[in-house]
């Protein structure tokens, strides 16, 4: 087993991964940009080394940086999180050409994968069903109209370079297809820099289901049930769950089995999730991420195992463990810093924090307060998993463990994840992505509870409605000016 | 003293006057009625308020007869929010010399309505220009944060009247885009 290792990330899979290896006895070397010189991780790790500025360019996404802090700290492996280089081919290569080990599939695997033209075919050849789709690029409007005819409309265009549910468009008629098509291919490019893109059925009241497997250097791949991560939002993950209710223990072995054949047959090594979308009845392969997700903890809780470990031991040569039998249920929310109303980033400093406690509840997060939440990084602050006997209790706890939480600072996402929560659709188990459409918005309830009125007017007696600064404003050279302001100004 | 309280904005929000006698034992007499000029007449209430301020003012507990209820406070783009079963809402209490020094000021609704940035961020685009119709729901502006690119869509219908800012620029929460009228 490594006696150190670095951790290229931030945030709570940072603290996530220097937990484990704090347990295994392993030293952490954490790396951090200027704007995360205060985070937990970097606090409570052994070496910590400070990157760069705060743009991920200058810092999490520098390979050479990363690695001449390993070197200089003796790292003997690199666990790169979720994110940043954690799917970089590049990134894997280079490292194992330095004499570190990665904590990750090879580069090949990872580029396999990551090209998501590439990785249908790789199901395709494991035997695996893939979403009814077109493989070749269309790249004239001509070729992409005839493959929509074929597939069938509704369908959806995504980028090939893409993954983690951005690139994606859905068209519904033939008329919108190429305008569409130019655009994605755009955003492709923008956000890739690859423009290919390619279709696939828009299928009915799909579930996106997905499995987890860790295999070791030996040839070996197990697989440790499934999540449910239907409750999106513009294909972003809020609410997630284990195990799937529709799924019958047929289609689950189906599955579990569908998801070692493709980590077999590209020689993966390590953590990885093979995502599905489920609908009517069948199952098609949708994507591979070639490391931990984010909502890794509910297959932990419900296995009674720890997938850091298991990296860990898989990356340093030992033979992967057989898995556990799982237990109940286990649900996660993402605590976003978001408006609930309009979904727009919210920013500003932490202030007051609440954790919920209690048996069954666990919260993975790096937030402290004083913590600045800035715009270069993406905006989830925390997760919140529960793990219950039953489906009904695990759900009766999350909603309990949200009403505990306080973030001051700024606006989170909880409010919108309670809803989901609650709404009979979610209860009921019978829902698909397009849940969070369907959910109404609760919001204007409290305008009939007259105790806020009392609230208010108490404040105003008492003198606590005194004028607080504006949000994310400081005082620079004198006039107030806005935190992303000073950002951009810094970065360009 | 009394005082005339507004949760929520538009249309939708609730306004009450509040009025407190202060009692021995340190708790207060609360009664409520509705403001004057509205249809709906609300009933006039009265309760017992034990409350407590916790912190720097940033926390509120009341115990209303025997209802616990807890509060948080945080502060908005355009004010103070009350905080409540994780629901922000905006609120506005003024006392009886506030509320008159308001009124004799006049509130000048100049008939223009200004669309702010409500985060920081940078301006992608603007989809519309000066003279132009536009209907509730409409994108007016892209605004990219987070990595993720934000629309921002007009309330309700109207024409640009001017356009504050162009594509590229970098924008403070609360800084006005457009404004319609």
């Amino acid at each position: 087993m490594f006696s150190r290792i670095l951790v290229a990330n931030r945030g709570e899979i940072a603290l996530r991964v220097l937990r484990t290896a704090r347990e295994l006895g392993i030293e952490v070397v954490a790396v951090c940009s200027e704007a995360d010189r205060d985070a937990l991780h970097v606090r409570q790790a052994d070496h910590a080394v400070v990157l760069g500025p705060a743009a991920p360019s200058e810092s999490y996404l520098r390979t050479d940086r990363i690695l001449e802090a390993a070197q200089r700290t003796g790292a003997q492996a690199i666990h790169p999180g979720y994110g940043f280089l954690s799917e970089n081919a590049g990134f894997a290569d280079a490292v194992r050409d330095a004499g570190i080990a990665f904590v990750g599939p090879s580069g090949a695997a990872i580029q396999r994968m990551g090209d998501k033209i590439a990785a249908r075919e790789a199901a395709d050849e494991a035997g695996v069903p893939v979403v009814p789709g077109i493989n070749q690029e269309g790249s004239d409007d001509e070729a992409l109209l005839g493959f929509a005819r074929e597939i069938g409309f509704p369908v959806m265009l995504k980028a090939a370079a893409g993954g983690g549910g951005k690139g994606i468009r859905i068209v519904r008629d033939e008329s919108e297809l190429a305008e569409a098509a130019k655009l994605a291919s755009a955003e492709a490019v923008g956000a890739f820099g690859d423009g290919r893109v390619y279709l696939e059925k828009f299928l009915v009241r799909p579930r996106h289901v997905e499995v987890q497997i860790i295999a070791d250097q030996h040839g070996k791949v197990v697989s440790y049930g499934e999540r449910e991560c239907s409750v999106q939002r513009r294909h972003q993950k809020l609410v997630e769950e284990s195990p799937c209710v529709v799924l019958t223990p047929e289609l689950r072995t189906e599955m579990e089995e569908a998801a070692c054949r493709i980590a077999s047959s590209i020689g993966y090594e390590g953590a990885g999730t093979v995502e599905f979308l489920y609908s009517e009845g069948k199952f098609y392969f949708l994507e591979m991420n070639t490391r931990l997700q984010v909502e890794h903890p509910i297959t932990e809780e419900r296995f009674g195992v720890d997938l850091v470990a298991e990296q860990l031991r898989v990356a340093a040569g030992e033979h992967a463990n057989d898995a556990k039998e799982p237990s109940g249920h286990s649900i996660e929310i993402r605590v976003n810093a978001e408006d609930p109303a309009t979904f727009f980033p919210s920013l500003g400093t932490i202030g007051r924090l609440t954790l919920p406690g209690g048996r069954g509840v666990r919260v993975d997060s790096g937030l402290f307060p004083g913590l600045e939440v800035t715009p270069y990084y993406d905006s989830m602050l925390a997760k919140l998993i529960t793990w219950a006997p039953t489906r009904e209790e695990a759900i009766a706890k999350t909603l309990r463990a949200i009403g505990e939480m306080r973030i001051s600072g700024v606006q989170t996402s909880l409010p919108v994840a309670a809803r989901a929560l609650r709404a009979e659709e979610f209860c009921s188990g019978d829902y698909d992505t397009g849940i969070l459409e369907r959910i109404g918005d609760d919001a204007e309830s409290a305008l009939d509870e007259e105790v806020v009125a009392l609230a208010a007017a108490f404040a105003k007696h008492r003198g606590l409605l005194g004028k607080g600064a504006k949000p994310s404003e400081r005082v620079v050279e004198g006039k107030r000016t806005s935190a992303w302001v000073l950002a951009s100004r810094s970065v360009h | 003293m009394r005082y005339f309280v507004t949760v929520g904005k538009g249309e939708r929000a609730m306004r009450r006057q509040l009025r407190f006698e202060e009692r021995p034992d340190g708790t207060l007499l609360a009664h409520m009625s509705g403001v004057e000029d509205e249809d709906h007449e609300h009933a006039r209430k009265t309760f017992v308020v034990d409350g407590r301020s916790l912190g720097n003012g940033s926390a509120l507990h009341l115990i209303v007869g025997a209802e616990s209820h807890d509060f948080g406070f945080e502060d908005g783009i355009e004010g103070r929010e009350l905080v409540w079963r994780g629901q922000r809402l905006p609120i506005d209490v003024v006392d009886e010399l506030e509320l008159l020094a308001r009124q004799v000021a006049g509130s000048g609704d100049s008939g223009a309505k200004e669309v702010r940035a409500s985060m920081p961020g940078i301006v992608v685009s603007v989809e519309v220009g000066v003279g132009d119709a536009i209907e509730a729901g409409q994108t007016l502006v892209i605004l990219e944060a987070m990595k993720m690119q934000n629309p921002i869509a007009a309330e309700g219908s109207g024409s640009i009247k001017a356009v504050h800012v162009e594509a590229g620029q970098a924008v403070a929460a609360g800084e006005v885009l457009l404004s319609i009228e």
